[in-house]
């Protein structure tokens, strides 16, 4: 892993409490042995190639002439240029909507699973639908329905006295909704299943004591049972932020990220660079701001994972 | 439906007994059904109105199956356009009642020069070598990291902060990679890049299952002389099966569903998904028809394997996220 600064720092606090466990020789081998397939695939096409993006950030790469050192200027112009804050600004916007209402949509439903005993297997397994398919496909499906004349979605508002809107087709809010739209109706699912099990498993004696208690149904929610979900919550909250930072496929299918770049995510807007544009050098500075970004969110997030 | 005649009796019972509905001894459920309700008004809340407590559940119920109803809408939805003549499609009001044709699937799998078919293949068999590769590599690493003396507090940091990596950090110099080994349009590349991805993530959940076994299992065949290797294909490895089978579930969802390294290291030798989408992407005078027949056949096997493993999804993740 292409470590930077601040990784290494919390690596190595993290791991000074186990440095005293002793590495016994043949064990150390045997270790090494069955870790190895293991490293080798991580080595050579995660590895490396995150080595190699990094270098080629460092150069100028040109179809036509020999690659050569440019130093920092391909960051210059990255983070000098407006389109790449716009990106990471979509990319903001659409993970905190998303994750927002997910979280809040997914916690209601997990709450009535959790009371729920028959027909509870069922609906899980029904809920969990969403989640497994296809994103790209369900996306293409998600824009026929949002079409502007023969859309299903228009048809309803329509039938409810609601002018037909645009969605995808025009600049707005509409296109991003399409998204935030697209992905709850995908993601929800995730939060109600996790949540529902976390709530399942919650010790029965402190619900039955907080009964007793007479605590109503709200202080019992956010004084017990959110606390007491906190870890389960962070790691959730943890993986859908990292999954929402790299949206690739349903912005590619549902919007391609316009009207002109309005909904340009980031992993959209570095796959436009490489597979149309051809700007490999500029593709992999992208790329390595991101990535250094989306391990600062990650490494915050496990802090505050381990603080809880 | 059963619930509500379940629920008459009840109400009757409780009116019988007069003015003291509350009174939780006095109830008797007259059938089986009845029983089960009031086991779930029991689980459902203590020591609450019970009156006030069936309400709640069936607004409860009401709530999660209009969730479920309009959640799968789109999924229905879909699956009847493929059956729909291309007129029907794009009808405005929405036909939900048609007369269906097999149209759409015949031309998927017999018009001359549609690859409909060789994409699902490459999909099977890129899927299927994705769970094999990845469940291979990770297995030992993940039983090394549970049971060996390793710095147990670094390495699964490690592996989370790999799992979150973006994939699309590596899509540039993966690309140049496999096109420097000429691998673009082998299935091969695709297999490996989806391992070598998947890969920390199946490690760590695999290690949130080993962490469960009992350290009396591991102890015990260690006295017997079981070696590293044995002990993890004939000790640990069939008790944690239900986790072995969660990573699967997982790898067969990522490597089924992945557009991004498929639509850049594939050109001609497409898995379905990257199929579809270029088709979607690229071909101006699109047959809807048609491309609704490839989704469904994309989408209704993953729907097949969610009633067959939905217990296996949620356990994997919650295991892993509480012992991570």
């Amino acid at each position: 892993m292409a470590a930077t600064q601040p990784v290494q720092a919390l690596l190595e606090r993290v791991s000074k409490a186990s440095f005293v466990e002793t590495w016994r020789r043949p064990q150390r081998r045997m270790v090494i042995l069955l870790c190895l397939p293991a490293f080798l695939l991580l080595g050579v096409l995660v590895g490396w190639p995150i080595v190699y993006g990094v270098l080629l950030s460092l150069q100028r790469v040109t179809p036509t002439a020999a690659p050569g050192w440019v130093g920092f200027r391909n960051y210059q112009a990255v983070l000098g240029s407006g389109p790449f804050w716009q990106t990471l600004f979509i990319t903001l916007v659409f993970t905190v909507l998303s994750l927002v209402i997910e979280l809040g949509l997914g916690m209601a439903l997990a709450l009535m699973l959790a009371r729920v005993v028959r027909g509870a297997g069922l609906i899980r397994t029904l809920i969990l639908i969403p989640v497994m398919l296809t994103p790209a496909v369900a996306a293409i499906n998600f824009r026929v329905m949002l079409n502007y004349d023969y859309g299903v979605i228009n048809y309803v508002l329509n039938q409810v006295g609601i002018a037909s809107q645009p969605w995808v087709s025009q600049a707005g809010v509409g296109p991003m909704l399409a998204l935030i739209l697209t992905d709850v109706w995908r993601s929800t699912p995730f939060f109600v299943l996790v949540l529902s099990s976390g709530l399942l498993a919650l010790p029965q004696d402190v619900m039955e004591a907080a009964d007793v208690d007479g605590a109503r149904i709200w202080r019992k929610l956010f004084l017990v049972k959110i606390p007491m979900l906190a870890p389960l919550l962070l790691v959730t909250v943890l993986f859908r932020v990292i999954d929402l930072f790299r949206t690739f496929d349903i912005v590619y299918v549902l919007t391609q990220g316009g009207p002109g770049t309005s909904t340009t995510v980031a992993s959209l807007r570095i796959y436009n660079d490489m597979a149309v544009g051809n700007f490999t050098s500029y593709a992999a500075t992208e790329a390595t701001i991101f990535m250094v970004l989306t391990l600062l969110v990650s490494i915050g997030l496990i802090r505050a994972m381990k603080a809880s | 439906m059963p619930r509500e005649s379940g629920a008459e009796p009840m109400s009757n019972n409780a009116s019988q007994v007069g003015a003291a509905p509350e009174s939780s001894t006095s109830e008797s459920p007259s059938d089986v059904v009845g029983a089960r309700l009031h086991q779930d008004l029991v689980s459902s809340s203590g020591g609450m109105n019970r009156r006030k407590t069936r309400w709640g559940l069936y607004f409860t119920y009401a709530g999660l199956i209009t969730y479920v109803v309009v959640s799968l809408l789109p999924v229905v939805w879909a699956v009847l356009q493929s059956f729909k003549i291309p007129t029907d499609i794009f009808a405005v009001p929405p036909k939900w009642i048609f007369r269906p044709t097999m149209e759409n699937f015949q031309a998927l799998f017999s018009r001359t020069g549609s690859s409909f078919f060789t994409y699902l293949m490459i999909s099977v068999v890129v899927t299927t070598g994705t769970v094999l590769v990845t469940l291979l590599a990770s297995l030992p690493a993940a039983f090394a990291l549970t049971f060996l003396p390793v710095r147990r507090k670094f390495w699964p940091i490690v592996l989370l902060l790999a799992a979150m990596l973006p994939p699309i950090v590596l899509l540039v110099p993966l690309l140049l990679f496999w096109q420097n080994l000429r691998m673009i349009d082998n299935p091969i590349a695709l297999v490996l890049t989806y391992s070598a991805v998947s890969v920390p993530f199946t490690v760590w959940l695999l290690r949130g299952f080993m962490l469960q076994v009992p350290h009396e299992l591991v102890d015990a065949s260690r006295l017997d002389g079981a070696g590293d290797v044995r002990l993890l294909v004939s000790v640990i490895m069939p008790v944690i099966r239900a986790g072995i089978a969660a990573a699967s579930v997982f790898l067969v969802i990522f490597a089924w569903n992945e557009l991004l390294f498929a639509s850049m290291l594939t050109t001609r030798n497409r898995t379905a998904t990257a199929g579809i989408v270029a088709t979607l992407i690229t071909d101006r005078a699109m047959d809807w028809g048609t491309l609704y027949g490839a989704a469904t056949l994309v989408v209704v096997p993953i729907i097949l394997m969610t009633f067959a493993v939905s217990g296996h999804f949620v356990r994997g993740f919650t295991m892993g996220a509480v012992k991570g």
